[in-house]
């Protein structure tokens, strides 16, 4: 394979031109952003429109790149965060970009038509390092989640932004969290190595959830133990399938599949030479839910395996 | 099950000579680390599980999280089979000890606090081989 220069910068012979050839996938380096950031780019967010990428970093400063015919150009360094920045994300509508720090801090910053970038509230409410934070798919309302052991849930209220809610459950650090497609539930993994969903109960609702005032209670109505046998690290909710799939630290993803008597079971697990789906020695897996939940199926179910 | 004897390369071994970052001495001199305090456990085909379970020699608890990090890294790089690391303090040997375990044991953090020239450069003083 010979080194071929394809013009992505900073003099490092591009070797993925040849190799797409090779391995067929048709991929190819386009840019390579090298100068924006002083120490690891921990996450990038394409914004919703394609336009924009944005990229946070353990400088503290997260940049905004704008797509252009040769490239990419950064057009604005987001500055403020004390310390490492964990994660960014943007907003369903585009206008609006949070970040999260080992500052403890949750950050909303705004933009406008002219791509000026303004910071619009800065959120205090954990107590510690903040690893990740996600929007609502579909409303202007952020979670966020931290070595607190807490998720938090942030939306505008008469011109401020304020913490709104706090799910407290997890044993240890939260890592990451994702709403369902319709945003009535939201997935969280931690340290703890356990998976909780939690739903969204709007005041007057049926089950008789408790509600102050006119805002909505999370109650956490699943919790899936034993699954795992070290840190989980992510979790993705596919809008698609309602499939939710988790990255763990014992090298295995995972994927859950709900049934539609509202039970949840691990259909897959994939390691990474052979397909197995032996739950962790150490626990009996355990699906436990909540006494909100209007059915009270409670099962391990036997795993099978994908083809 | 519990591997204590050949053929598995001792842990042990590795971290035995990671000097203290106070004093001119090794862990193992000050008895910060212990062969009592080093358990490997077999999780997959050649994949181990490595527990180290250390006393710090004074409460203060950055030196303690500093131990900690060079346990780590020297573990990290030297250890020849696949693993996966845990390290703790001894209980009841720290005030804070929780706090200092959560530290150490959070892989995000550890990369950060390496990303750190000051931080770097005394954990890579501490685990250098002598010469």
């Amino acid at each position: 394979l010979s080194g071929a220069e394809s013009g992505c910068g900073r003099g490092v012979p591009c070797v993925h031109q040849a190799l797409s050839h090779v391995a067929g996938s048709g991929w190819t380096c386009r840019a390579v952003l090298g100068d924006g950031h002083q120490r690891t780019v921990r996450r990038v967010a394409w914004s919703p429109c394609g336009s924009y990428l944005a990229s946070a970093s353990f400088d503290g400063t997260t940049c905004v790149w704008k797509r252009q015919d040769d490239g990419f150009e950064c057009v604005a360094t987001l500055e403020g965060h004390e310390n490492e920045v964990k994660s960014v994300a943007w907003a369903p509508s585009g206008s609006l970009l949070a970040t999260c720090s080992r500052d403890k801090s949750v950050w909303v910053w705004e933009v406008d038509e002219e791509e000026e970038y303004e910071c619009v509230s800065v959120l205090n409410a954990h107590t510690q390092d903040v690893k990740h934070v996600v929007w609502h798919p579909s409303q202007e309302l952020l979670a966020s989640a931290s070595y607190d052991d807490t998720v938090r849930l942030y939306q505008e209220e008469e011109d401020d932004w304020v913490c709104c809610a706090t799910l407290e459950g997890h044993e240890s650090t939260v890592w990451a969290v994702a709403f369902e497609k319709g945003g009535e539930r939201l997935a969280s993994v931690s340290d703890d190595r356990t998976l909780r969903i939690w739903r969204r109960y709007n005041p007057g609702n049926q089950e008789g959830v408790a509600c102050s005032g006119s805002d909505p209670t999370w109650k956490c109505v699943c919790t899936l133990s034993g699954y795992h046998s070290r840190t989980i690290y992510d979790v993705s909710w596919c809008h698609l399938t309602g499939a939710l799939a988790t990255a763990c630290g014992d090298d295995a993803i995972r994927v859950f599949e709900e049934s539609p008597t509202l039970t949840l079971h691990c259909s897959a697990s994939v390691l990474r030479t052979s397909v197995e789906a032996e739950p962790s020695r150490r626990n009996r897996p355990r699906v436990s839910f909540s006494r909100h939940m209007s059915l009270m199926a409670l099962a391990v179910f036997p795993v099978s395996f994908l083809e | 099950r519990c591997f204590t004897a050949a053929p598995l390369p001792p842990a042990s071994d590795i971290i035995r000579t990671i000097r203290d970052p106070e004093k001119p001495n090794t862990l193992e001199e000050l008895d910060v680390v212990t062969e009592g305090g080093v358990e490997v456990q077999e999780i997959g085909e050649d994949e181990y599980l490595v527990i180290i379970r250390f006393t710090p020699t004074v409460p203060h608890c950055s030196l303690a999280t500093l131990i900690g990090l060079c346990l780590r890294i020297k573990l990290q790089r030297c250890l020849p089979f696949r693993h996966k690391l845990e390290i703790y303090i001894s209980e009841g040997t720290h005030s804070t000890e929780e706090d200092i375990n959560k530290q150490i044991n959070d892989k995000e953090r550890v990369a950060a606090a390496m990303e750190n020239p000051a931080l770097r450069d005394i954990v890579e003083q501490c685990v250098s081989e002598p010469d």
